[in-house]
């Protein structure tokens, strides 16, 4: 007799043969899993590799600051000197940073995720894990796009000021 | 009589015993796809603008330079940038094919998505490196300049 207080498999939930456009299930075959346990332990690497980049970018940014403060001499007027550009630098260098850690820590949960997943059959962190590709994804194009545009700026900026 | 059943009845191999990925999988796949159109393309773009911001740094070195060493300095822009370019490959890969995992219901696609997906983590940590050594040696060469004051 069926026991019906058993909880469905979120993974299998409304699934035999066919999906819902009465189309073959896609499954989660040993192929995908093995797939999924590579991608997860190659991808943790990438995502700790992407976090030491932006320990080390942090670090870079606050000894120029640093020494911007320093070296700079009298009261401070925006618009002034090179002041503006200086703010404008550190500000976007700050929200680059911002950005890429979002992007790299979401990434960082994800492949963990995956990785036990996959590892250990757990459908739970699987689920967890895959959905978690599309913000890290999203972080870094949204990142990138920021780059873009700000060394895009900087470029004209640094160009009308010599000429 | 009743007949005897073959021994290997019960056992199956993948796919026949792998579990259905289910709705709620095969959404977030879906959700994932355009992103992973979008950031192959910004990968492209990244390699592209940097590749050429470089070599139009180069471009008052042209006159002097001999032809060889302008090439070798073009291939090592090219060099470079590759591994994000790569990356936009995969990534592309990636969404493309997950795509036509998800419309016509293929497996082998499906596995080929995830196999970009993997390449892409490869391509992924070339580059992690890559920059993570260079931004060690800019701090080594920041800290060493201003520890001299």
């Amino acid at each position: 007799m069926e026991n019906k207080d058993e909880i469905p498999d979120e993974t299998s939930q409304g699934h035999s043969e066919l999906n819902a456009e009465g189309q073959p299930a896609l499954l989660l075959s040993d192929v995908l899993m093995d797939r999924a346990r590579q991608i997860g332990r190659a991808g943790k690497i990438v995502m700790i590799l992407f976090l030491t980049l932006c320990g080390l970018y942090t670090v870079n940014l606050l000894i120029d600051f640093w020494e911007w403060q320093t070296t700079r001499s009298g009261d401070f007027y925006l618009l002034e000197g090179n002041n503006a550009y200086q703010v404008w630098r550190f500000c976007s260098t700050a929200i680059m940073v911002y950005l890429f850690v979002r992007g790299a820590w979401a990434g960082f949960q994800a492949m963990r995720n995956i990785y036990t997943g996959s590892r250990y059959d757990d459908d739970d962190a699987l689920l967890n894990g895959f959905e978690g590709i599309k913000p890290m994804l999203k972080w870094f194009t949204i990142w990138g796009a920021f780059w873009l545009l700000s060394d895009l700026l900087e470029k004209i900026y640094l160009w009308n000021s010599l000429n | 009589m009743e007949e005897n059943a073959p021994l290997d009845t019960g056992m199956t191999n993948a796919p026949e015993d792998a579990r259905p990925a289910g709705e709620w999988l095969e959404g977030y796949w879906r959700k994932t796809i355009p992103w992973a159109f979008r950031t192959a393309w910004m990968c492209w773009v990244f390699a592209g603008f940097s590749a050429l911001i470089s070599l139009t740094g180069y471009q008052s070195m042209m006159g002097s330079e001999g032809g060889l060493t302008m090439l070798g300095m073009i291939f090592s822009v090219l060099l470079i940038y590759s591994p994000v370019f790569a990356l936009g490959y995969f990534i592309h890969g990636f969404g493309r094919q997950l795509q036509t995992a998800l419309t016509m219901s293929d497996q082998g696609a499906l596995e080929n998505a995830f196999t970009h997906l993997y390449r892409t983590m490869l391509a992924g940590t070339l580059v992690a490196f890559f920059w993570v050594l260079l931004m060690l040696n800019h701090t080594y060469i920041t800290l060493n300049f201003y520890s001299n004051f």
